[in-house]
């Protein structure tokens, strides 16, 4: 253990906090979605309501920060629990890609649902 | 009798060191607890962020299937409802409301606020109450509008 990893640490203790309290903003935003606002899951109706402006940009930053908060958490249960310096380095390197390919999908995914959305 | 659970407590930890001689030191893994309520919760609030961790991976495959279009949509859809993925989806949402429930008083012990054992029974309790019933709420909803 060195100074630095106890920055790090505390960076990350600091972090799973605040995006904890984003997630559950967010997270209530979604449920009322869920259940007073879609009014089907029906392709269409997903598309309408995921191209609105201001749904797509929350839609966005709730899959951006849910993946971060959950990679944070996740990190420190296999931390905690896989001994093998071998593997305990790969599952964290597979995780980090995991989160990688989320963030990527969902910008990605949400720009084209933006500009395409309208149209169809 | 508190020097006698500590001086358990050390003897676990350096049987656990010696087994992990020249390595990181190691959480003592779950087997080394008596179950009770607080670190029982404690393990739950850790296994449903493992499955909400799965969850989010989905999000972002569902995500992905409206961009792609209506047939990604569809087939991501048909596997997303079928009955086994339903009982996941099912613990999903107890998982979430449990993790978000449990996570708030995670956060005020944060602050340094409900540390009292009597406490941190109650608002456990409190914790398991609350997530149960709001995802029985949350079911009834959805079932009754999309059901």
């Amino acid at each position: 253990m060195c100074l630095a990893s106890f920055e790090e640490a505390k960076e990350h203790w600091r972090s799973q906090r605040e995006t904890a309290v984003i997630v559950m903003v967010l997270g209530f935003w979604l449920i009322y979605q869920l259940l007073f606002v879609l009014p089907s899951f029906e392709y269409n109706e997903v598309l309408f309501w995921a191209a609105e402006p201001l749904n797509a940009l929350i839609l966005l930053l709730l899959s951006l920060f849910l993946i971060y908060h959950a990679e944070l958490g996740v990190q420190v249960v296999i931390e905690d629990y896989i001994s093998t310096e071998n593997v305990r380095k790969y599952v964290l390197l597979l995780l980090r890609l995991l989160r990688i390919s989320v963030v990527i999908v969902s910008i990605v995914s949400i720009s084209s649902i933006l500009i395409g959305g309208g149209s169809s | 009798m508190f020097e006698e659970i500590n001086l358990s407590i050390i003897d676990a930890i350096k049987t656990y060191q010696n087994m992990n001689k020249n390595k990181q030191p190691l959480s003592p893994h779950l087997s080394i607890y008596r179950w009770q309520v607080t670190n029982t919760l404690s393990i739950f609030h850790r296994l449903s962020g493992l499955l909400l961790f799965l969850a989010a991976l989905d999000f972002a495959v569902w995500l992905g299937s409206i961009a792609l279009g209506s047939g990604a949509y569809s087939y991501v859809k048909g596997i997303y409802s079928s009955n086994f993925l339903l009982l996941i989806w099912l613990l999903v949402s107890l998982s979430f409301f449990y993790h978000l429930f449990n996570g708030m008083r995670h956060l005020f012990w944060d602050l340094g606020k409900g540390f009292e054992e009597s406490q941190v029974k109650w608002t456990g309790t409190l914790v398991i109450l609350f997530s149960i019933m709001i995802t029985g709420l949350f079911w009834y909803l959805l079932l009754g509008k999309f059901g």
